[in-house]
């Protein structure tokens, strides 16, 4: 047995792994029973211990705020449903999505950018809705926050006019008088603005804009910024979320 | 009507039942928020992981089988990875999690009220009964999630000797605490 792949356990078990490495560690688990058998042993022996934890109190208005939050995602995948395609554009809105998973792949990117799965599964879910309607994705990437809480995906989809760049946000922050959120597509130092949007009461955004810029471009990355007006020609506010493409 | 278990409550959840969904939550509450709060230390992250949690139990549907041992054993998994998940994401933004004294002081009154108080307890004796640095041990691997490189930092010993220090400290918090629960149930406490 690979003695190297023998001392990752604690790792597994503490997450420090990202997915390949994870799925790698569980393939050895399979061929090498001592691994197996340590795992099952520690996990057997880390049953009891978050009874340890010292009682500390909820804060106040908690159960309100989790039990919304939680039912409020369900609302979204039930009016999803109620346009729920036939079989057949199913089937190929679903192989379409497993060619954009595949293309980022290829493309070298790291698909979960610190978001964690749960996310990463609610966004391909949306992203399959909207796919359903535009018809293809040539890039899906989710946005890093960068000294925010808020994330997102983007994805560059041909549309029946042209490319279009969509991009869905949650936990923005608010926004206040003239402020608005801009999506910024970026090419090596030139930043164009494909355009402006203000989230919802809870943070939400969801926006398709045109990508009809003049001449050939290779875009490098997408950001989006918290502008103190929607006018910004260029970026003067703070940089929430930003991804390469 | 007689209370429900919480298998009955999770397929009821899996259905779609919100009402079962805020039982599951009424009776784990406390539970969760402790634990999430004793590893991220700090009372936003641990809201949130609570909610993260409860959000992959309303939308994963089927995660959970009797097979995985008792639902409240796969909660506080499910429980302990989301926190595995927001102290990663801390450290990668460099913010500090830390408002430990805040809480728990004024509420002390919680301690009577809460479900595991025995467990607490017998498990509190069986830690002190473990040398000074398996305690370190058990609390930086388990409860600070950190890494093998780090845990060898921290204690100052061999990489090499991390996981099988680790599950020594384990295994031998494990017996004493097996013999507080023989020794604990029906006699005097045994603090
Ligand atoms: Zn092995």
């Amino acid at each position: 047995m690979d003695p190297k792949m023998c001392d990752q356990l604690i790792e597994y078990l503490n997450g420090h792994m990202n997915d390949t490495e994870k799925m790698e560690f569980e393939a050895h688990m399979e061929e090498c029973p001592d691994c197996l058998d340590e795992c099952k042993e520690m996990q057997e022996l880390m049953t009891d211990l978050p009874y340890l934890s010292e009682p500390a109190a909820p804060p106040e208005g908690m159960k309100e705020r989790v039990l919304s939050t939680v039912f409020d995602s369900e609302e979204i995948e039930s009016s999803k449903a109620i346009n729920k395609p036939d079989t057949e554009r199913k089937s190929s809105a679903y192989r379409s999505r497993r060619n954009w998973i595949s293309g980022v792949l290829a493309a070298g990117l790291v698909l979960s950018l610190g978001a964690n799965a749960y996310l990463l599964a609610q966004n391909n879910e949306k992203q399959q809705a909207l796919e359903e309607k535009v018809s293809q994705t040539y890039v899906s990437v989710n946005l890093a926050p960068q000294d925010s809480k808020s994330s997102g995906t983007a994805s560059m989809v041909k549309g029946k006019k042209g490319m279009n760049l969509v991009v869905q946000t949650k936990d923005m922050v608010p926004v206040k008088g003239k402020e608005a959120y801009q999506v910024w597509l970026i090419e090596g130092e030139k930043k164009f603005r494909a355009g402006t949007f203000v989230p919802d009461k809870k943070g939400n955004g969801t926006v398709v804009f045109d990508v009809d810029y003049p001449g050939e471009h290779n875009w490098d990355a997408v950001a989006v910024s918290h502008e103190p007006t929607a006018k910004s020609e260029q970026p003067k506010g703070s940089i929430v979320l930003l991804s390469k493409l | 009507m007689s209370k429900l278990t919480d298998f009955e409550l999770y397929t009821k959840v899996q259905n779609g039942d919100k009402s079962a969904l805020e039982q599951i939550y009424d009776r784990y509450e406390k539970l969760l928020f402790s634990f999430a709060f004793r590893m991220t230390q700090n009372k936003d992250t641990a809201e949130d992981v609570i909610q993260e949690v409860f959000i992959k139990l309303w939308r994963k549907k089927g995660v959970y089988s009797e097979e995985k041992g008792k639902f409240s054993s796969w909660l506080l998994t499910v429980t302990r990875n989301t926190c595995l998940d927001f102290i990663r994401k801390a450290k990668g933004n460099e913010v500090e999690l830390e408002d430990r004294d805040s809480l728990v002081k004024d509420e002390m009154s919680v301690e009577d009220q809460i479900t595991w108080k025995e467990e607490r307890q017998k498990l509190k004796s069986a830690m002190h009964l473990l040398a000074d640095e398996q305690q370190k041990v058990v609390d930086l691997f388990y409860f600070k999630g950190m890494s093998q490189q780090k845990i060898a930092e921290e204690c100052g010993i061999p990489l090499g000797t991390v996981k099988g220090r680790i599950r020594l400290a384990l295994k031998h918090l494990k017996e004493k605490y097996k013999a507080a629960e023989r020794g604990g149930t029906y006699g005097p406490k045994n603090v």
